[in-house]
């Protein structure tokens, strides 16, 4: 997300809203934003019925799994912050690119916990749309 | 609404939540500013 964020400006351009929706409680929620990405807008689903809407699961396996435990290592090796949102450990998550029409253009929900879709990918495709 | 898979092509489940900040969002009216929407979701880990 830090490095989505990076690229605000160029998301900008490119006519892009960000929408992070986030299962946890204001509080956290907020504080979370503010150290991360004060400019994005987050939205708040503790009941995850968003999260079930477009198929992002809970899953013990795909947490806990040496991909991503090689993720989260390679992450406190690099000397950055292993940031958790809260409570869940279990919830994935996942990204997704509507155009302006509403149309699903990237699905991506995650295979384990620490799956993003490299943020160069999610800029070509906007880039394409634009 | 369900949990089945959403994939490229298929028309986005719409929604209306609440933000940090307390206001309404709804996905049709953020559609209605002719935007494209990044939709990121939430892991445990940010």
């Amino acid at each position: 997300m830090a490095q989505l964020c990076d690229h605000r400006d160029e998301l900008k351009r490119l006519n892009t809203e960000v929408l992070v929706v986030s299962f946890s409680t204001p509080g956290p929620a907020r504080a979370w934003l503010q150290e991360i990405c004060p400019s994005f807008t987050m939205l708040l689903d503790p009941e995850r019925k968003v999260y079930l809407a477009y198929g992002l699961k809970r899953s013990w396996l795909r947490t806990w799994n040496p991909v991503a435990g090689w993720d989260y290592m390679r992450l406190l090796l690099s000397g950055q912050r292993v940031r958790g949102i809260e409570a869940d450990p279990h919830q994935l998550g996942g990204d997704f690119i509507l155009d302006s029409k509403g149309v699903v253009r990237l699905a991506h929900p995650s295979k384990v916990a620490t799956d993003y879709p490299p943020v160069s990918d999610l800029l070509a495709l906007l880039n394409n749309l634009h | 609404m369900g949990n089945a898979k959403v994939k490229a092509g298929d028309t986005a489940p719409g929604f209306t939540l609440s933000s940090v900040n307390g206001e309404t969002v709804s996905l049709e009216d953020t559609l209605r500013a002719q935007h494209n929407i990044l939709l990121v979701f939430g892991r445990h880990l940010g």
